[in-house]
């Protein structure tokens, strides 16, 4: 090194000053060289005890207590002590302020890259991309939170722990299928929430009885027709079609669905985006150690170490390998943004036949550009390339039930891009995606029952959704019939409801 | 703008998930508590952290899934090195048809193990144990009978001995007062000087236009002069006032008795084995750890006996081996003795457990049923436990009789370690009536 006083840490202990230090340069670069636009920052110093909390709570920093979460606790306890899992060296959380947590056992040059990966990387994706945006409300989620802990509380103060559980559990059950897919929530507010939440209970208890009106009206009134169909068109919103009509559920269970309706929706972008954010943020954290070690603030001993923990976090294990649990969001999401800039800076023939923007030489807005527009699925239909198929050695197989072999039927060829390309993206939406079961109609006049529909192809795990329908029909208070496609499942309303 | 805060001392937020979760498997906790409780020793299982097994299916969280197994379906996977378009490749032969099973897109659950561990601490432990037990047949007692006096604070008083002076309140008192006191003299004193300044103001002008300024001298005199009586006032305000001083107040109070005491008595003639003590020991752990719930603190005084009885410590009494007949009531006197002396039952909680197999001399009996019918009236309770006999000796009849007109005497009899636990739960709980034997 050329100057050694200019360097941030000459030993590996963090101490709070050079974390500031290392924020404040890393922050200078972040919007001079990447023009990154964040939400201001708050690191948070944790133990790995309380990094396993946050792992237990989905990393929320704030969470109402279920048993679910102690026995998440207890399985990742467990892994850990057992040696079987390393903790992430951070965990970062879509707020205003993003809030990042850092462990203490992290080295110097850890921490460095945690906070350029997280404090920089994630809080930009979770401030600029369109889902999120669309999605969350980064000001409002903590407050949010509070309010649904405390009335969670003052729930389980009212009507006892257990009978609030089973009202969670419930709710829990339908976790993935209580998100509106094709409309944009209404943000969350939460300064409001509590006054809001009081109009919602005084309006159910005067509106609710409306459709389930069977007692004749005043002999002028026009009778509804009975063989109008309720819903009108099937809902994919459970657990928002349960709150709002199911006939006899009290209002404070209402109130419990609709709070982990609104958290489920809130975590619903992270899994929708998993390869970009990842991806991103690598990105970022390549881009700033890079430049950190330029400007001689960083040493090489320091970048090193940083080498070993990039290649360790973007390595992606061959299908064969015993390390291969799918493809790695961090190395295929990491991959495509260093592409997008080569392809921009270095372009080839085969870039130029596939990318518009080949040859751009302002890569950086491209790279925005592809931050804030998409999602996983549109992000590698869009920008997947030949090359980065080539390098992952990408191939497509098919299974055939009735077949004896596995079919290969796409390779890293030419013939092959195309198909690997749509195929991989699918793959990413299906996995991101519940089974699509909606709510088809409600026996109005008869004996009430709800009727739900599998919208999909695929089977659905019968056992799992005989367990879930339980849950509906506990909810429901009603007889719950599921079309599975090849087969019908009742679940029976059983007298001691929820 | 960057924040940077550290959280480290704020430890975990986990006990009331872990709290909740507790709740959800406290069946399993339960009967695995009671497992421990019958088969291990207690002083190992108070040891220790206990971690319990619960297997996850009682935990399971059911939501909708697919189940790929047998369906069609196209992944894209990473690593080719040999297969080019269209190969085949056979499909694993272990019969499961499992296609997606290592490689597969099949949501992993996160759950690896069909096991987790709940670890309970010594407190959650003993809760479990004891849980829904309660002390029986405590002997009615007057509520003075249970209360004695002690010394507690009980505020402030405005008069006391110096050396109970509370320097804190009666600084405050002070300063409250002078502020009081000073707050309307100082807003006179500063309406009184602004008088002044504008009649001296005035005075300027006039003198400027040459009028006369005779009366408006006079005033300001005056005004001067109240003035510097305010400020003799303001001054005179004394910084400490005799009605300032406060005293820290302490009270005779009646409380409980928190601290009760067990004499363990346990018969030492030949016929107690190793086993036989064994259970002895068990029993009297449990109650001992039963009792200490109930109170602060807990008293233990062994007393071993054979043909004669005396104090003994701990060691000495589960390892005693003595031969020789066997005498129980002299064990009785002691314990009324002792008692006496050390632990007057108006201050103490006074429980006696009693260990045998029964073989009491004949004669003996006579004196035992003397000696309890006096002892008994000063007891919580006594506990008889007779081990291994085959027949109800004729001192556990005589007991068993007593108990009719003191419920408060409780007998049972065991035979192997694993019947202590429930018995002792069975003595307990609180549907139980009297001892059965």
């Amino acid at each position: 090194m050329a100057d050694r006083d200019a360097l941030l840490f000459t030993d590996n202990e963090w101490t709070f000053e050079r974390i500031g230090a290392v924020t404040e340069r890393i922050g200078e670069v972040a919007e001079r060289e990447l023009a990154l636009d964040t939400y201001p920052n708050q690191l948070e110093v944790i133990t790995a005890e309380q990094m396993l909390d946050a792992y237990a709570s989905t990393g929320l920093p704030m969470y109402y207590p279920h048993w679910s979460f102690g026995k998440q606790r207890a399985i990742e306890t467990g892994q850990y002590r057992r040696g079987e899992m390393g903790l992430a060296y951070e965990l970062v959380i879509n707020s205003n302020p993003c809030i990042s947590y850092l462990m203490e056992e992290n080295t110097m040059v850890m921490q460095t890259l945690v906070i350029a990966h997280a404090a920089f990387g994630h809080n930009a994706f979770f401030k600029n991309n369109a889902f999120f945006q669309q999605w969350t409300d980064a000001e409002g989620i903590l407050d949010y939170l509070e309010f649904a802990k405390g009335y969670i509380a003052h729930c389980e103060e009212r009507y006892g722990i257990d009978t609030v559980s089973d009202v969670i559990d419930a709710a829990h059950a339908l976790n993935r299928n209580g998100i509106d897919r094709a409309r944009r929530p209404r943000k969350l507010s939460t300064r409001d929430e509590e006054r809001r939440r009081r109009e919602r209970a005084a309006f159910i208890e005067r509106h609710l009885s409306e459709i389930w009106r069977t007692v004749p009206g005043a002999a002028d009134s026009v009778p509804v027709a009975q063989e109008e169909r309720f819903p009108r068109d099937p809902q994919e919103n459970l657990i928002y079609f349960i709150e709002k009509n199911a006939p006899n559920l009290e209002t404070w269970k209402r109130e419990i669905l609709r709070i982990v309706r609104k958290i489920a929706q809130y975590l619903y972008p992270q899994g929708q985006t998993k390869i970009m954010n990842e991806g991103f943020a690598c990105f970022v954290h390549y881009h700033i150690m890079h430049s950190l070690h330029a400007m001689g603030l960083i040493g090489d001993g320091a970048l090193l170490e940083f080498y070993a923990s990039h290649t360790a976090v973007t390595y992606q294990p061959d299908f064969d390998s015993r390390r291969y649990t799918g493809i790695n969001p961090y190395a295929l999401g990491f991959a495509i943004f260093q592409d997008i800039k080569r392809v921009c800076l270095y372009p080839t023939d085969e870039d130029r036949a596939w990318f518009a923007f080949a040859g751009d030489p302002d890569w950086l807005k491209h790279i925005h550009f592809a931050m804030r527009e998409f999602r996983d699925e549109s992000f590698v239909l869009q920008y997947l390339s030949p090359k980065v198929m080539r390098d992952l050695h990408l191939f497509a197989l098919a299974n055939d039930p009735k077949a004896d072999a596995f079919e290969v039927t796409a390779v890293h060829d030419d013939q092959g891009y195309q198909y690997l390309r749509t195929a991989l993206a699918r793959q990413i939406a299906e996995a991101a995606r519940p089974p699509d079961i909606e709510v088809v109609a409600v026996n109005r006049w008869g004996d009430r029952h709800l009727h739900l529909k599998k919208m999909d192809p695929y089977p659905l795990d019968q056992s799992e959704a005989k367990k879930t329908l339980d849950h509906i029909a506990r909810l429901w208070g009603y007889d719950v019939h599921l079309d599975a496609g090849d087969v019908v499942m009742i679940s029976r309303a059983k007298a001691g409801a929820v | 703008m960057s924040v940077i805060v550290d959280r480290r001392n704020l430890g975990t937020r986990s006990s009331a998930n872990q709290d909740r979760l507790h709740r959800r498997v406290r069946g399993r906790v339960k009967a695995a508590v009671e497992k421990l409780a019958r088969h291990r020793s207690l002083d190992d299982m108070l040891d220790t952290e206990q971690p319990i097994a619960i297997p996850t299916k009682d935990l399971h969280e059911p939501s909708f899934r697919r189940d790929l197994r047998d369906a069609a379906w196209e992944q894209v996977l990473s690593g080719n090195r040999q297969f080019r378009r269209g190969d085949l490749i056979p499909k694993p032969q272990d019969g499961d048809g499992d296609g997606s099973g290592d490689e597969g897109p099949g949501a992993p659950d996160g759950l690896g193990d069909d096991e987790i561990a709940i670890v309970l601490s010594a407190d959650e432990f003993l809760s479990v144990l004891f849980d829904g037990l309660e002390l029986p047949n405590l002997r009615q007692t007057r509520t003075e009978d249970i209360q004695a006096e002690e010394w507690r604070r009980a505020g402030f008083v405005k008069e006391g001995s110096p050396s109970r002076m509370h320097i804190g309140r009666t600084m405050r008192t002070a300063r409250a007062r002078r502020m009081a006191l000073r707050a309307r003299k100082k807003e006179e004193f500063e309406a009184l000087s602004r008088q002044a300044e504008t009649l001296e103001e005035e005075i300027r002008v006039r003198q400027g236009h040459g009028e006369d300024t005779s009366i408006e001298r006079f005033r300001l005199a005056e005004i001067r002069e109240e003035m510097k009586v305010l400020e003799r006032k303001i001054k005179a305000i004394p910084f400490i006032d005799e009605s300032d001083l406060r005293f820290a107040h302490i009270d005779q109070q009646p409380r409980p008795i928190t601290s009760a005491v067990i004499f363990c008595v346990m018969d030492v003639s030949g016929s107690m084995g190793d086993i036989e003590k064994d259970l002895a020991k068990r029993f009297f752990l449990l109650l001992y750890l039963f009792i200490h719930r109930q109170y602060r603190s807990v008293e233990i005084v062994f007393i071993k006996h054979h043909g004669e009885a005396s104090e003994c410590t701990e060691q000495e009494f589960f390892g005693a081996k003595e031969g020789g007949g066997t005498l129980v009531s002299p064990a009785l006197q002691l314990v009324e003795d002792i008692m006496g002396e050390r632990f007057p039952p108006e201050h103490w909680n006074v429980y006696l457990a009693q260990a045998s197999d029964g073989d009491n001399a004949q004669d003996d009996n006579r004196v035992v049923h003397e000696r309890a019918l006096e002892l008994l009236p000063q007891l919580r309770n006594l506990f008889y436990l007779e081990v291994n006999q085959d027949q109800e000796s004729a001192l556990l009849k005589l007991y068993k009789a007593m108990s009719q007109d003191f419920p408060e005497l409780m007998t049972v009899r065991a035979k192997r370690t694993e019947d202590i636990y429930p018995l002792f739960r069975s003595l307990f709980s609180p549907r139980q009536g009297a001892g059965h034997g």
